[in-house]
């Protein structure tokens, strides 16, 4: 009767820990956020929360250079820039961001000089103008912002408002003497010229399914790359465990606890 | 002998430096050797009729400001009617003048236009816009050229003639290909009204003023041939509206 009782007991204390296992899942276990936008007044720390956000999500790139942007805008000054270079630069070395992309992005804002339009053919620039014309235009917005209003250096911004009244000028101008020019095209030409423009079409083409396959393995690397990060991240940071983890230790020692209980009472310890 | 030697050894280092500056210019050239020879002859052409018609510009000029400044309040003096005439007389022989030596000008302008267009068009339609970007914003920016054409067509065969430019040639090219472009818009339109012009003349000899189309035609002169005259039109008279009772 008294075994009974005993193996009765048992199961009860094993169901209870079980419920008390659903406890530690309702309760607040606060786990800290690995992919915090950086914000605030200062560049230095902004940087490191950045830095570490980018870390642990290198997805995140571009919300995380815009928080900068927003954080360097409370102390204009050139250092912002070159800090959120360095860290790009870091996080590059590390594999963990795509080179081209970071680059094309930096220079959007912090470079004088247009160099991330769109490739398109002149021949098919008369479609595209106003298009590129758009590029541009809210590419000089962009550096407005970076150049003056993070960085506080005119000089830069006047350069490359002159760079864009130059492109622009180059633009017309070719668009001017496309106009012009399309009513003597001699037939030879424009049929030597087709041809060659289907045969660098084609290449493009192929070049253009080069390049999806690049950015499908490059996908597949940055996404390894963030598993391999939390992967890291969590080896680093053993004093906290998830909520399933938590329920896995408690069932694991109850269970133990009560074959223990019950080996002594067979045993007549008890 | 030793000297000999320094000065070979000067000149293959030079020549190697020179060939290394010359292979990274920019790809681009429209320039062909013959565009090269129609540009030197629209210069020469350009530069001849600017010198022919200077001297009859710059007189009529001088007759009219002299009139103008003197004649506005009183052009039934017997003086001023003698400026009158000397103005329309003087106004003739500018549209004479012009009217031998503007076909030939025209002429001249469209081929090399068309020829220089056409190899611009040739050598960037199937490049890349970011490419001719880049290429062209290595280079520093354009000087500013203000003046008469011929000076525009000087430039560019001055950069021509440099081993290595320090400005992009297509740039310059292109930027020369408009400037003919637009000359040759004003030089079609002179056209017309020249020889409009001289069937009006006669009839308004003794006027003495400048009509706007007499001085839009002066102007258009001017400025494509440089001349530093002053054909201005009184603004206030343009405005005034034909049926303005208050005038």
């Amino acid at each position: 009767m008294k075994k009974i009782a005993l193996v009765l007991f048992c199961i009860i204390v094993v169901a209870l820990s079980g419920c008390a296992k659903k406890m530690v899942i309702i309760s607040n276990t606060t786990v800290s956020d690995p992919c915090i936008i950086p914000s605030g007044y200062q560049m230095a720390p902004a940087i490191q929360v950045a830095e570490r956000t980018l870390q642990n999500c290198p997805n995140l790139l571009q919300e995380v250079f815009e928080s900068l942007i927003e954080v360097g805008k409370h102390h204009p000054n050139t250092e912002n820039s070159e800090m959120i270079q360095s860290m790009l630069k870091r996080l590059i070395e590390d594999n963990l961001i795509s080179r081209l992309y970071t680059k094309k992005l930096y220079q959007k804002y912090f470079s004088a000089s247009f160099i991330n339009l769109p490739a398109i053919k002149v021949y098919k620039l008369p479609n595209e103008v106003d298009n590129l014309k758009l590029i541009l235009k809210e590419e000089l917005k962009c550096k407005k912002i970076g150049l003056i209003e993070v960085c506080g250096n005119k000089e830069a911004y006047i350069k490359a408002e002159v760079q864009y009244s130059r492109t622009l000028s180059f633009i017309d101008n070719l668009m001017y003497n496309e106009e012009h020019m399309s009513s003597f095209i001699d037939s030879s030409i424009t049929l030597q010229d087709e041809m060659q423009a289907s045969k660098s079409n084609h290449e493009q083409e192929n070049k253009t399914s080069n390049n999806q396959e690049i950015l499908v393995a490059s996908a597949d690397s940055v996404e390894h790359t963030e598993t391999r990060s939390i992967e890291i991240s969590n080896s680093l940071d053993r004093t906290k465990y998830t909520p399933e983890e938590s329920l896995n230790f408690t069932m694991f020692f109850t269970t133990i606890a009560a074959i223990t209980l019950l080996a002594l009472n067979v045993s007549g310890v008890l | 002998m030793r000297k000999l030697f320094l000065l070979g050894c000067f000149v293959l280092l030079t020549s190697i430096y020179f060939s290394n500056a010359i292979a990274k210019e920019v790809m681009i050239n429209p320039i062909t050797s013959s565009i090269r020879e129609e540009l030197k002859q629209s210069t020469t052409l350009i530069s001849k009729v600017e010198e022919s018609m200077a001297p009859k510009i710059n007189a009529l000029s001088e007759i009219y400001t002299t009139y103008e400044n003197t004649c506005k309040d009183n052009p039934t003096d017997k003086g001023c009617i003698e400026l009158q005439s000397q103005v329309a007389d003087k106004y003739k022989e500018v549209l004479e003048t012009i009217n031998d030596q503007l076909p030939n000008v025209i002429k001249s302008i469209e081929n090399t236009s068309k020829n220089l267009g056409q190899s611009i068009k040739k050598k960037t339609r199937n490049k890349d816009i970011q490419q001719l970007l880049t290429e062209v914003n290595k280079k520093t920016r354009l000087p500013k050229v203000r003046g008469p054409l011929s000076k525009k067509l000087t430039e560019l065969l001055k950069a021509m003639g440099r081993p290595i430019s320090s400005v992009s040639i297509l740039e310059l090219s292109l930027r020369t290909q408009v400037d003919l472009l637009s000359a040759n818009e004003i030089l079609e339109y002179l056209d017309a009204e020249v020889n409009r012009q001289l069937i009006m003349v006669d009839m308004t000899k003794s006027l003495g003023d400048l009509s706007p189309e007499m001085a839009s035609v002066m102007r258009g002169v001017s400025e494509i041939f440089g001349y530093d005259s002053n054909f201005e039109i009184d603004q206030e008279e343009l405005d005034q509206k034909p049926d303005d009772w208050n005038n």
